[in-house]
């Protein structure tokens, strides 16, 4: 039975691994083409299960705050709050 | 139309860290800016009760309202309901309102910032688990210790761990049916029935008094953890709550909330039993799987992290203190390990009082002294979550002062 | 089944607090003054607050503590004066119109 193990974006296990098998070798390039950790948590809930199925489909995990590159908003803004956020993404 | 504030330190988080941490900075003169998410401070500690070895009862609710009140009388600016979006160097502290629309303050100028944002559930996925009625155990505890909501009227609670006891035991308090404490499912590591007693025998060395009221003895010797897994009894009560060492959560039911949960048994090494698999009636079920440091604030200021499994998962570097590479940002509470609360405010004074002697107010003459009383308390903290957590923090220190004082970075 | 703790053997009795009303996809419900959202409708028996973009799945409130953003809503009274919130950080303010959000159609 599938379940997803991202719940922003309803991603699955099987759809990590897939991603991998299709040519993914970063934990980033997954992450991009799955939308795991890429909702609104930002990887809070997630990041450890995404994590753990990267490396059991072959992918190394990098060091970092995580694996998920972090930037700015670190919560979801209205677009008024970031038009003054100048000069970045 | 967005106002922007400026002040001496803007503490991020209101929980027992951050709250600590502005009072102490405050005390020692310092202009201060607390903010918070939720519309009340105390973060986790609002949810807090559990009984202490000396047979009084910790009221985390009770101590948030007294610090709160603590903070306003010495003239904190709190800031609730306001979510920090993002903390650029230098240091500028951007927010938005918990409830959308044009914020009052949109960003806060500071000569120092302590992020003091705790930590998060580490997720147990599982068949069902996204069914309404599926919660965490800190989500069990906030709405039952804060809220005073049922999460359900009967609940089962999976994970065997400090929080997953106590906060079973809070929901009984609060009149919920506890069915039982089961193991995680097959798919957690080290889930077995073998491996949770180890884990459990590790814990108890350094916290004897939470393990001693159920099978305490049964514990105590990590090298009987296998055998006494053989012997195990199905259920074991604790405060009339059946924990079953030897049953484990398969999947949740339901169609649009939780109905149930079906459970199997399992042998001391983890294998499944054929044919134990059986529903139970059920319409709330608590997950506990950890806890894990949140730092995505730090994250994105480009602070060296390091990843040690004793406190937890990735902090940044930072000395006991809770100072970083970054002069003038600072860090304490669960954001730099998980532990419990009495080392979060414990870790909150430290830094609060660091941070004064940055900004030239007081020199901090007691560091020394506060140092020796935190590993104290932590040594006697009866919520450890890993039996290395003092060896982890002296990891990290020293690669901190390494770091310092090599000049990289 | 009242879900509500009133009285509480450690804990103190629940404050006394006036109630709120507001609703949420067009039905009326009461909060306990400042209670958040997500809280009033779980004590009103109401679990679902929205369906997942993808699978359409049920959902509700998960963490409970603002980390997971599984029980956001609209708050607002027209969809374009709406805000997104997270029903376990939003308190009850008299009058909110809540709505469910429904992404993939938005």
């Amino acid at each position: 039975m599938s379940y997803v193990i991202c719940r922003c974006e309803d991603v699955t296990e099987q759809e990590i691994s897939a991603c991998v098998d299709a040519g993914a070798t970063t934990a980033q390039e997954v992450k991009f083409q799955t939308r795991a950790g890429m909702g609104f948590c930002q990887g809070r809930v997630c990041r450890v299960s995404v994590e753990e199925a990267i490396e059991s489909a072959g992918v190394a995990i990098e060091l970092g705050a995580s694996s998920l590159t972090v930037r700015l908003p670190v919560r979801p803004t209205a677009l008024a709050d970031l038009a003054d956020h100048r000069g970045e993404d | 139309m967005s106002t922007v504030m400026d002040t001496e330190l803007v503490v991020v988080g209101g929980g027992p860290a951050g709250l600590a941490a502005a009072i102490r900075a405050a005390e020692c003169g310092t202009s201060v800016v607390l903010i918070e998410e939720n519309v009340s401070l105390g973060g986790k500690l609002r949810g807090q009760l559990h009984e202490e070895l000396s047979g009084e009862w910790w009221i985390g609710w009770d101590l948030s309202s007294d610090l709160a009140s603590k903070a306003q009388k010495l003239g904190i600016t709190i800031l609730t309901e306001t979510v920090v979006w993002g903390v650029e160097d230098g240091w500028r502290v951007r927010v938005s309102s918990s409830r959308g629309g044009t914020d009052a303050v949109s960003e806060i100028t500071a000569r120092a910032v302590l992020i003091a944002t705790g930590a998060v559930e580490c997720s147990m996925p599982a068949p069902g688990w996204t069914l309404p009625g599926v919660i965490t155990i800190g989500g069990a505890q906030v709405l039952t210790n804060i809220h005073r909501v049922r999460p359900g009227k009967r609940t089962v609670v999976v994970g065997v761990d400090p929080l997953s006891i106590t906060i079973g035991r809070s929901m009984k308090l609060g009149d919920v049916e506890v069915e039982s404490i089961v193991l995680p499912p097959a798919s957690v590591h080290l889930s077995s029935p073998v491996e949770t007693l180890k884990r459990l025998a590790g814990l108890s060395k350094l916290a004897p008094y939470f393990y001693m009221r159920f099978g305490g003895k049964l514990l105590a010797l990590p090298g009987l953890a296998s055998v006494a897994a053989r012997l195990l009894p199905r259920s074991l009560s604790l405060w009339g709550i059946p924990l079953k060492l030897s049953t484990r959560l398969v999947r949740v039911v339901g169609d649009d909330c939780v109905t149930g949960v079906e459970l199997e048994r399992v042998k001391p090494n983890g294998q499944a039993v054929p044919g134990s698999r059986r529903i139970v009636a059920v319409d709330s079920v608590c997950l506990s799987n950890g806890l894990v440091p949140l730092n995505d604030l730090a994250g994105a200021l480009g602070l060296e992290f390091v990843n040690s499994s004793s406190v937890g998962g990735r902090v940044p570097l930072h000395s006991t203190a809770g100072a970083t590479q970054k002069p003038g940002l600072y860090l304490a509470g669960n954001a730099l390990g998980v532990e419990g609360a009495k080392v979060a405010l414990k870790q909150g004074e430290i830094a609060g009082s660091e941070i004064a002697s940055y900004l030239g107010h007081q020199p901090y003459q007691e560091r020394e002294r506060e140092l020796s009383e935190l590993r104290r308390m932590r040594r006697e903290s009866e919520f450890t979550f890993n039996e290395h957590i003092q060896a982890g923090h002296d990891e990290v220190e020293a690669l901190f002062q390494k770091r310092v004082t090599s000049g990289t970075r | 089944m009242d879900k509500r703790i009133v009285n509480h053997p450690v804990l103190n009795d629940l404050d006394e607090v006036a109630d709120v009303e507001f609703t949420f996809n067009g039905r009326t419900y009461v909060a306990r003054g400042g209670e958040p959202v997500a809280v009033a409708l779980l004590a009103a028996g109401v679990s679902e607050l929205r369906r997942s973009p993808e699978r359409d799945e049920s959902r509700g409130l998960y963490c409970g503590i603002g980390h997971c953003y599984e029980c956001r809503l609209w708050l607002g009274d027209s969809p374009e004066s709406s805000e997104r919130v997270r029903g376990c950080q939003v308190s009850v303010c008299d009058g909110d119109v809540y709505r469910s959000v429904r992404e993939g159609d938005e």
